[in-house]
C-alpha cells in the first residue's frame, strides 16, 4: 500500500513517515500543498494523509482541487485545528476522515486501515480468498489455517492481490504501490518477492497472467 | 426610589415642567383674582357714584307722608339710598330700618349698622345731601364670586398643558426608550451596533460612541478567538510530534533506531518548552498593567552588548560572522527585563534564520532624540508579501524549514510598543537579507542628574 503523507511540520512528518514505514506502508512524503498536487497528477496512492495548515496552498485547497479533477483516492485529514465548523468543512470537501493531532498512532493507523478497506469496497476487516486470509491489523497470514511468517514486501504483495480478488496487476502496478521514491527499484524486484512468497503460501495460489501481470483467484483454487 | 425619579430624564423632565406649570399658574390665577376683584370694586363704586349722581336733579318731596318707601319690607336690598336735608332731616330713605349717618364730606366712607358693614358715598349737591351704601360683605361676594371665574380657565388650561406636556416628553424619549429596549432584547454576547436611526442629535453621538466601543470590542473579541484558534494550533503540533516520537522509541528495536528517536524526543520537548515559554513571555508582556508605569533609565548599550555576548556562542555554532558595528553610549526610559527579552528576541530571530557562514551586523545608534536598535544579515530576507504579516502572533513564512514558534517578532512588536517604540521590518541595503529598526525615544539625564538617579533607584 502507498501512502501520500502532506505535512508542513518537519518533526511530526519525520516520525510519521517512519512509523508508517514500518508499519510496511511504502509513504511518500511532501512538504506543501503545491508539491502535493503536482505529486497527485503523475502519481496513484491508495490513501493520502492531508495536514490541513499547508503552506502555499492550504490543505482544504488541495482536497478541493483533488476532488474537482475526480480523483477518488481517500483522504484522511489530520489537523490541530479541532473546531467543528471546521471539521465539517473538511469533511464536506471531500474528507474521508479526520483526526485531530495530537492522535494516538494506533487509531491513526486503524483509520487507515478502514479507509483502504472501504475503498476497495470491502468491509470485513479481514480479507479471505482462496483459502488464503489476511487480517491488516495484526498483519496474520493464514494458509489453510496455517499461520505463515512473511517479510514486509512480500505481506505487503500478498496484500496488494488479495484486496481485490481477480483483478490481474501488472509488474508495474505492484512496483508503484510498493516502492516509495526513496526506494530503488531492482529490475526484478517484484520477480524476487513473488517467487519466495509463493514458497510459502504455496505455487497455485499467485496466478501469472502471462504478458499482463499477477493475480489471485476469486473462489478456491 | 427618589434615585431612580432624578436619574430618569423623563421623569425629572415631566417633574420640573409640571411644577413650574404649576407654580405660573398660581401666581397668574393669584394675579388674575387680584385684578378682577380690584376692578369689580371699582365697578362697584362707580355704580354708587352714578346712582348718587342720578338723584341729583332732586326728589320733589311734598312731605313726610309721600315717602311709600318707608315700609317693613325687603330689607335684603343690596343698596340703600337716602337723601336728607342741610338741617339732617331725612328727605328720602329706601330702607326702613337702616338710615345712613349724615356725613357732610363728599366721597366714600365706612360704616356699621345692623352688625354689617356699608360702604357708603355720599354727594352733597345743592342743599341736599345724596347718600348711597352698600353692604360690603355682599359686594365682596359678589366680587370674589366675578373674581374667581376668571380663573376657572387658567385651571382648565393648565390641565391641558399638563398633558400636552406629558404627551411631547415621552414622544421626544421615544427613541431612547427604542435604543433601551434595543440593547436590552439582544442576547447576552452580541456586539453588534445599535440602531441610530431617528435618534435625536443629543443623544446620537453618544449612542454613536457606543457604537465604535461596540466595534472595537468585537475586533477584540475576534482577535481573542483567532489567538486561541491559532494557540490551539500551535500547541498541538508540538504534542502530535512529541507523541509520535515517544511512540516511535517505544517501537524502536535496534540501540541505533532507539538513538534516533530519543535524539528527536529531546528536540520535540525543547520545541515545545521553547514555545510554552515564548506565549507565557507574551502574555506576560501583554497582560502586565504596571510595565507602562514602573519604567526608569535603561542603559541600553550595555543590555545590548549582555544579549550581543548571550547569543554570540549560537552565531559561532552557525558559522555566522556576527558583530556589533556601534554601540552609542544611551539611555531608554523602560524596563530593563522587558528590553532584555526584545534584544534577545531580534538577535535570536536573526541567528535562526540566517543561512551557515551568513553575515550578522548589530549596532545601537543614537542622535539627541532617538535611540535606534538596528539588525542587519545577509540570510534570505522576508518577501514583501509577508511584510505586513510578519509581526502577528503565529505567522511564519510559508514555507520556512526552521522549526519556530512564530512568535518571536510578536514579542518582540508588544514590547517595542509597551516601550513607545516602533518596529520596522525590511531589506538590508548594506548586506541585502533582513533589516530589523527599533526606534526608542532617547532618555537624557536631567539637569540635576544625582537627585534623579538616586530617585530613579528607589522607584
Amino acid at each position: 500500500m502507498r501512502l501520500l503523507l502532506v505535512e508542513d511540520d518537519l518533526m511530526i512528518g519525520e516520525s510519521v513517515l517512519d512509523l508508517l514505514r514500518d508499519e510496511g506502508y511504502a509513504v511518500d512524503w511532501v512538504k506543501n500543498g503545491e508539491i502535493a498536487l503536482s505529486v497527485l497528477e503523475s502519481e496513484t496512492y491508495d490513501l493520502i494523509l492531508l495536514d490541513l495548515g499547508l503552506p502555499l496552498c492550504e490543505g482544504l485547497t488541495v482536497l478541493k482541487t483533488l476532488r474537482d479533477r475526480k480523483d477518488r483516492t481517500p483522504v484522511l485529514v489530520a489537523t490541530a485545528r479541532d473546531a467543528v465548523a471546521q471539521r465539517i468543512e473538511g469533511l464536506d470537501t471531500g474528507a474521508d476522515d479526520y483526526v485531530v493531532k495530537p492522535y494516538d498512532l494506533g487509531e491513526l493507523l486503524a483509520r487507515i486501515r478502514s479507509l483502504v478497506r472501504r475503498s476497495v469496497g470491502r468491509a470485513e476487516p479481514v480479507y479471505e480468498s482462496a483459502g488464503v486470509s489476511i487480517d491488516p491489523a495484526t498483519r496474520e497470514v493464514k494458509v489453510e489455517g496455517q499461520s505463515v511468517q512473511l517479510s514486509a514486501r512480500e505481506w505487503a504483495i500478498l496484500e496488494l492481490l488479495l484486496v481485490r480478488p481477480g483483478v490481474v496487476l501488472s509488474r508495474k502496478q505492484l512496483e508503484e504501490r510498493l516502492y516509495s521514491w526513496k526506494d530503488g527499484i531492482s529490475s526484478n524486484a517484484v520477480e524476487v518477492h513473488i517467487h519466495s512468497l509463493r514458497k510459502k503460501i504455496g505455487t497455485d495460489l499467485i496466478q501469472n497472467v502471462r504478458g499482463v501481470g499477477y493475480m489471485i483467484g476469486k473462489g478456491s483454487v | 426610589m427618589t434615585r431612580k425619579v432624578t436619574n430618569s430624564l423623563r421623569a425629572r423632565l415631566l417633574l420640573l415642567l409640571f411644577a413650574s406649570v404649576l407654580v405660573t399658574a398660581c401666581i397668574q390665577s393669584f394675579i388674575a383674582y387680584r385684578t378682577s376683584l380690584d376692578e369689580t370694586n371699582e365697578i362697584f363704586d362707580y355704580q354708587m357714584q352714578q346712582m348718587a349722581l342720578s338723584l341729583r336733579p332732586g326728589l320733589n318731596f311734598d312731605g313726610y307722608g309721600s315717602n311709600g318707601f318707608r315700609q317693613d319690607e325687603d330689607e335684603s336690598f343690596e343698596f340703600i339710598v337716602q337723601v336728607s336735608a342741610a338741617n339732617g332731616k331725612i328727605l328720602f330713605q329706601s330702607s326702613a330700618s337702616t338710615t345712613l349717618p349724615h356725613r357732610e364730606g363728599a366721597g366714600f366712607s365706612l360704616f356699621d349698622a345692623r352688625g354689617k358693614t356699608y360702604k357708603l358715598y355720599s354727594l352733597p349737591h345743592g342743599n341736599q345731601l345724596i347718600q348711597v351704601a352698600q353692604d360690603r360683605s355682599a359686594r365682596r361676594s359678589l366680587a370674589r364670586n366675578l373674581a374667581f371665574r376668571t380663573t376657572l380657565p387658567i385651571m382648565v388650561m393648565v390641565l391641558l398643558l399638563l398633558f400636552l406636556m406629558w404627551w411631547v416628553v415621552t414622544s421626544s424619549l421615544s427613541p431612547v426608550n427604542r435604543v433601551q429596549r434595543q440593547i436590552a432584547t439582544r442576547e447576552a454576547d452580541s456586539l453588534d451596533e445599535v440602531d441610530t436611526q431617528g435618534l435625536p442629535t443629543e443623544v446620537r453621538p453618544l449612542v454613536e460612541e457606543i457604537n465604535l466601543l461596540l466595534r472595537r470590542m468585537r475586533q477584540a473579541f475576534a482577535a481573542q478567538k483567532n489567538f486561541v484558534a491559532d494557540a490551539a494550533h500551535e500547541l498541538r503540533s508540538p504534542l502530535a510530534a512529541l507523541k509520535l516520537q515517544v511512540e516511535q522509541l517505544r517501537r524502536s528495536s535496534t540501540e541505533r533506531d532507539r538513538e534516533i528517536a530519543t535524539q528527536r524526543l529531546g528536540t520535540g520537548i525543547d520545541r515545545a518548552s521553547r514555545l510554552v515559554e515564548q506565549l507565557l513571555v507574551l502574555a506576560r508582556q501583554q497582560a502586565n498593567p504596571e510595565s507602562r508605569v514602573n519604567t526608569r533609565p535603561v542603559e541600553i548599550n550595555r543590555l545590548c552588548l549582555v544579549a550581543f555576548n548571550d547569543v554570540y556562542p549560537l552565531a559561532c555554532h552557525k558559522n555566522i560572522d556576527m558583530g556589533l558595528s556601534q554601540t552609542d553610549e544611551c539611555y531608554v526610559l523602560g524596563q530593563e527585563e522587558a528590553l532584555r527579552i526584545l534584544l534577545r528576541n531580534i538577535l535570536d530571530n536573526s541567528i535562526k534564520y540566517s543561512p551557515k557562514g551568513s553575515r550578522i551586523d548589530f549596532s545601537v545608534q543614537s542622535t539627541a532624540r532617538s535611540v535606534t536598535l538596528a539588525i542587519e544579515d545577509s540570510g534570505p530576507g522576508i518577501p514583501d508579501g509577508d511584510l505586513a504579516r510578519i509581526m502577528d502572533r503565529f505567522y511564519r513564512i510559508p514555507g520556512t524549514q526552521t522549526s519556530g514558534s512564530g512568535l518571536g517578532l510578536s514579542i518582540v512588536k508588544v514590547i517595542a510598543d509597551l516601550h513607545g517604540a516602533k518596529v520596522e521590518i525590511g531589506t538590508s541595503d548594506t548586506l541585502g537579507g533582513l533589516s530589523v529598526r527599533v526606534n526608542f525615544g532617547a532618555w537624557r539625564m536631567p539637569q540635576h542628574a544625582p537627585d534623579q538617579q538616586k530617585a530613579g533607584v528607589e522607584t
